[in-house]
């Protein structure tokens, strides 16, 4: 029972945070980050 | 059917080849969604973002001053990698990751192999909890700002996926190059090479995504099960693992893929698999998957 209900835990948990994360824009800021080279993830500069 | 799989979602993560003709990365709006394997969103051809490099980036920005604060965490990546998570675990690993996928034709290069040490694969927690999560936050340069620690010291795949491509096709990029660069290319090769004699050194050792995921192992909806009864040790399942593990020691391990190898190759059909909180068989009879 407890397997259960933490699945389902962090299932709403999951849920709730990309709903707030989409409530307080943070797609656009993550479209733009990944819309630019970054010279960081290539290990240059 | 795997197989197949991992090569629809290597192509489905890189699948912008008009980088070619115009020389820049994907900007298109598919990149608001994370990608469920390690691929480095620099790559030229990437379509979706990675979960690790977006959430580093969001971590490192966070600024907690009076003047110029920005308070957004990253909840939108990490509630994906939760959800991920918590309905199939570690499985898009084994088949939605194409650094994975090259893992694991590099290792059917036919030389002698070699069993990884179990402990290596803590490694990967200290990765996740000090790389990605807490060394963004806390080390911050005069600006206030802090880095990418996993992705510019030490993920090998955007090198490959991304460094190495668009050196070749924007040779400007070659004057920005630093010693980082060339550390990042060392670690590459060291794990090219390891995975000719290891089974998927990478996700054993230093992936932050696979031990992220490998948490929901034991409460996911999807589970594992073997019936001790039928099993008989025959390890078939273990050499055939991808990841070399023994799925009938713990059926839902941290570092079990979910491939679905070993329910395959079981002789005595010993491992069933369940989806859902009511245990239900979800596929009675065995065909392979």
């Amino acid at each position: 029972m407890r397997k259960i209900n933490l699945t389902w835990f962090f299932i709403f948990l999951g849920l709730f945070f990309i709903i707030f994360g989409l409530y307080f824009g943070e797609v656009k800021i993550l479209l733009k980050k990944a819309t630019n080279i970054c010279l960081s993830c290539m290990g240059i500069g | 059917m795997r197989r197949r799989i991992q090569f629809l979602w290597l192509f489905f993560n890189n699948g912008y080849w008009a980088f070619l003709g115009k020389e820049k990365i994907y900007t298109g709006p598919l990149k608001a969604f994370c990608a469920p394997g390690l691929n480095c969103y620099s790559c030229p051809a990437a379509t979706l973002s990675c979960p690790i490099g977006a959430i580093q980036h969001f971590l490192s920005e966070l600024r907690f001053n009076w003047h110029n604060s920005i308070y957004v965490f990253g909840i939108y990546v990490l509630g994906t990698m939760i959800i991920i998570g918590a309905f199939v675990g570690r499985m898009a690993c084994g088949w939605a990751c194409p650094f994975g996928l090259l893992q694991e034709i590099i290792f059917k290069l036919p030389t002698r192999k070699f069993p990884l040490p179990k402990y290596f694969s803590l490694f990967k927690y200290a990765i996740l909890l000090f790389f990605v999560f807490l060394l963004p936050i806390l080390i911050i340069d005069k600006m206030g700002y802090g880095e990418v620690w996993f992705c510019r010291y030490l993920c090998p795949v955007g090198t490959l996926e991304a460094g190495l491509p668009l050196l070749i096709l924007i040779p400007s990029l070659k004057q920005q190059i630093t010693w980082v660069f060339y550390h990042k290319l060392i670690i590459l090769s060291i794990f090219l090479i390891m995975t000719i004699f290891f089974k998927r050194p990478f996700c054993h050792i230093l992936c932050p995504l696979g031990a992220f995921y490998g948490l929901f192992n034991h409460f996911s909806l999807f589970q594992m099960h073997v019936d001790k009864t039928k099993c008989k040790k025959c390890d078939i399942c273990y050499k055939y693992c991808p990841m070399g593990i023994k799925i009938y020691e713990n059926p839902n391990q941290l570092d079990c893929l979910r491939c679905l190898t070993c329910y395959n190759v079981c002789p005595e059909k010993a491992i069933s698999l369940t989806f859902g909180t009511h245990h239900t068989m979800l596929l009675k009879d065995k065909h392979h998957i």
